[in-house]
């Protein structure tokens, strides 16, 4: 190459480029590329719509229906009209800092929560690219535009685990329906009255509480740094325990050590890239408490333990020889179950 | 010796080829993933019928090639997309800024590429014999041993293939 | 031989699979005639140019390949090689570390026993689990990053307990 001419090397590349330019449409419009822009649509989409969301569980369905006014490429308002008992409730999401605002209780609550970084998400979506194929479906149309639809399969086990629909020019993913292992639908979404706009009124973002409301601030990001800084002696984080089994394709993505309504526990977050678990543990006699919930008795070993279904999501929680468990994710049963038994 | 020690050295002497083979065949990674391990279980699972002096190479790959034969037949009329590499996140929609690629990177870039769409132009019978004769060159009776055909069948696949090949990468080859 | 090499012919002679006599006549035709032999170096080079596209290509065998094959030959060794790459990844291996530092401490300052010794707490509902559960989901590329605040998981839940 060093012995061609300046004109030679010109005229080769464009030769080059020309030829790329066909590989990169084609990258553009396989599955997993398009998979990509739909996570990234709403970074450079403005939108307004109203959001379907249903969660089925073993005794019935849980509906809500939100209003959403979106400005890319972070700012989020949403706004609760179903089911009764949130109606007129708000969310402001603004970058990492989240704003609830629960008029019910006169409750407004400020969060903020982990920033996530470009180098975990990719990892993340790697790591959902490993396990999951994606296959074309039928094209469609939801809230009067053309989508394109795709068939996330575990790689694993065959099973299709998401089937999302992506609008087919701005890439937004306007449905997704999510299936439990034994192909039950474990909880679809649907946008409705969809419309594109960045023309919304300066105060769909305000962040301030309403008068005599009272303001709680839960800090997720700092409640992570918490390990070893001088706690007492209980407050030490548990002997992290690795489960002996887990799904196909699970890795762990993160290790934190959140405090929960004053307790230290360690957080163990596994995930395939569409499932995930979590395992928290404290050394305190702290078993989740399943008021309110129908729960299950189990045995994990000789131990007792809980067992509690909320829409995809399962629940198990038990007290240990020494530590606390409670295991959260949207696997089946068996598989908590499964896992549970193999913490060492 | 024993079975896990059979699969062991498999691995190490084989697995690469094996991979490689594998993801010419598919196109992808993950595919060839799953066609090397599909094939690696079924050798494990097969070992005692290995009869030492044959070539290892030759079984493996006859068993993905009829692996990935029975793989395209199952998934007849269906979409397949470009999985990527492990911890390469320039897989994922980022390609390279051009103002820091060298030019040489280019027009390999691009002849890499022009070989790579002129293959998937191949049927799966005229890529397995590309691959097999051409990239690594076998005979064309060891390629009927893998791929369970005439020698005579062979060469008319690589005739044909050879033939679309040349239509399609001498003309840019020459330009370039 | 006709006047010219055929397509096929020099195929063959490139990948060496002419008898004797054949490819000692196309080598001998070859010589004399200038059309043939521009046929054949084009030929060896649409081969050495896959030969080297092949080696250009060429990938390493992923060793978490090699180790899910040995998992799943032997279905009892379930050590997870993932797993273990995602430790490195440095937002976790950090507070892991962390962790593990300060664990060591405690092991230090604390007697073997009295670790195991439980301060009674009152119970967490499983709702705050949930919701934790929800907000590390954040990275992930699919989550529903819009879902699960706190008055929806949690105070409904209780109130409607014969819903999901």
């Amino acid at each position: 190459m060093n012995r061609r001419s300046l004109p030679a090397l010109v005229c080769a590349s464009a030769c080059a480029f020309a030829f790329l330019l066909p590989l990169n449409a084609n990258a553009a419009d396989s599955a997993l590329a398009l998979l990509q822009a739909g996570v990234r649509a709403p970074l450079t989409t403005s939108y307004t719509a109203q959001v379907e969301r249903i969660h089925f569980g073993a005794r019935g369905s849980r509906q809500t229906l939100v209003r959403i006014e979106h400005l890319a490429p972070n700012a989020t308002r949403r706004t609760y009209l179903a089911p009764e008992a949130f109606y007129g409730n708000t969310i402001v999401q603004r970058g990492n800092r989240r704003y609830e605002c629960d008029r019910h209780h006169h409750r407004f609550v400020i969060r903020v929560e982990h920033d996530p970084d470009d180098l975990s998400t990719a990892q993340n979506f790697a790591l959902l690219a490993r396990n999951y194929r994606a296959e074309y479906g039928q094209d469609e149309m939801i809230a009067g535009y053309p989508v394109i639809s795709l068939s996330l399969i575990n790689r694993h086990t065959g099973e299709k685990t998401m089937s999302i629909w992506l609008e087919r020019n701005t890439h937004l993913i306007l449905s997704k329906v999510v299936f439990h292992r034994d192909g039950a639908v474990a909880s679809e979404m649907r946008f409705e009255k969809l419309r594109y706009t960045n023309k919304l009124p300066a105060n769909t973002f305000s962040t301030s509480a309403p008068s005599g409301y009272i303001v709680v601030t839960n800090n997720v990001a700092n409640r992570s740094q918490s390990a070893g800084s001088g706690e007492t002696d209980t407050n030490k984080p548990p002997t992290p325990i690795d489960p002996h089994f887990l799904p196909e394709g699970f890795a762990l993505i993160q290790t934190t050590y959140p405090t929960l309504q004053g307790v230290p526990f360690l957080h163990l977050l596994y995930s395939d890239g569409i499932r995930s678990l979590s395992i928290f543990e404290n050394q305190h006699n702290t078993p989740a408490g399943v008021n309110g919930f129908h729960a299950q008795s189990v045995k994990i070993g000789e131990r007792d333990a809980q067992l509690v279904a909320d829409g995809a999501n399962n629940l198990l929680t038990w007290q240990g020889a020494h530590s606390s468990f409670t295991l959260v994710g949207d696997l089946s049963k068996p598989e908590l179950l499964k896992i549970a038994n193999s913490l060492r | 010796m024993e079975q896990a020690e059979f699969l062991e050295e498999a691995i190490e002497k084989y697995g690469k080829a094996t991979y490689n083979f594998a993801y010419r065949l598919t196109g992808n990674d993950a595919d060839a993933r799953d066609l090397t391990q599909d094939a690696f279980i079924r050798v494990y699972r097969a070992w005692r019928s290995f009869r030492p002096g044959t070539s290892f190479i030759s079984w493996i790959y006859r068993i993905v090639t009829n692996l990935h034969r029975d793989e395209l037949r199952r998934r007849k009329g269906r979409y397949l997309e470009e999985i990527p590499e492990d911890n390469s996140p320039q897989a994922f929609g980022g390609s390279r800024p051009l103002a820091v690629t060298p030019i040489d990177d280019y027009i390999n870039q691009g002849l890499d590429a022009n070989i790579t769409l002129a293959l998937e132009k191949l049927s799966p019978e005229q890529k397995r014999v590309i691959v097999l004769a051409d990239m690594e060159e076998y005979s064309y009776q060891e390629i009927a041993d893998i791929m369970g055909c005439s020698i005579g069948t062979v060469r008319s696949r690589l005739h044909r293939a050879r033939a679309l090949l040349r239509n399609l990468l001498l003309p840019i080859r020459e330009q370039s | 031989m006709t006047p010219h090499c055929s397509p096929e012919q020099l195929v063959d002679y490139v990948n060496g699979e002419l008898a004797a006599a054949a490819d000692a006549e196309v080598y001998l035709h070859m010589a004399d005639c200038s059309f043939c032999h521009d046929a054949y170096s084009s030929e060896l080079s649409l081969r050495e140019s896959l030969h080297n596209f092949g080696k250009a290509t060429e990938r390493e065998l992923p060793a978490s390949l090699a180790d899910a094959i040995r998992q799943a030959a032997t279905p009892q060794r379930r050590v997870s090689m993932l797993n273990w790459q995602s430790f490195w990844r440095p937002r976790i291996a950090l507070p892991a570390l962390g962790g593990v530092a300060s664990l060591a401490l405690g092991v230090l300052l604390l007697s073997p026993h009295s670790s195991g010794v439980s301060t009674s707490i009152a119970q967490i509902s499983a709702a705050a689990f949930l919701d934790r559960h929800t907000e590390a989901m954040v990275t992930m590329p699919l989550a529903e990053h819009l879902s699960a605040p706190t008055f929806e998981s949690a105070a409904t839940l209780q109130e409607t307990p014969d819903e999901e």
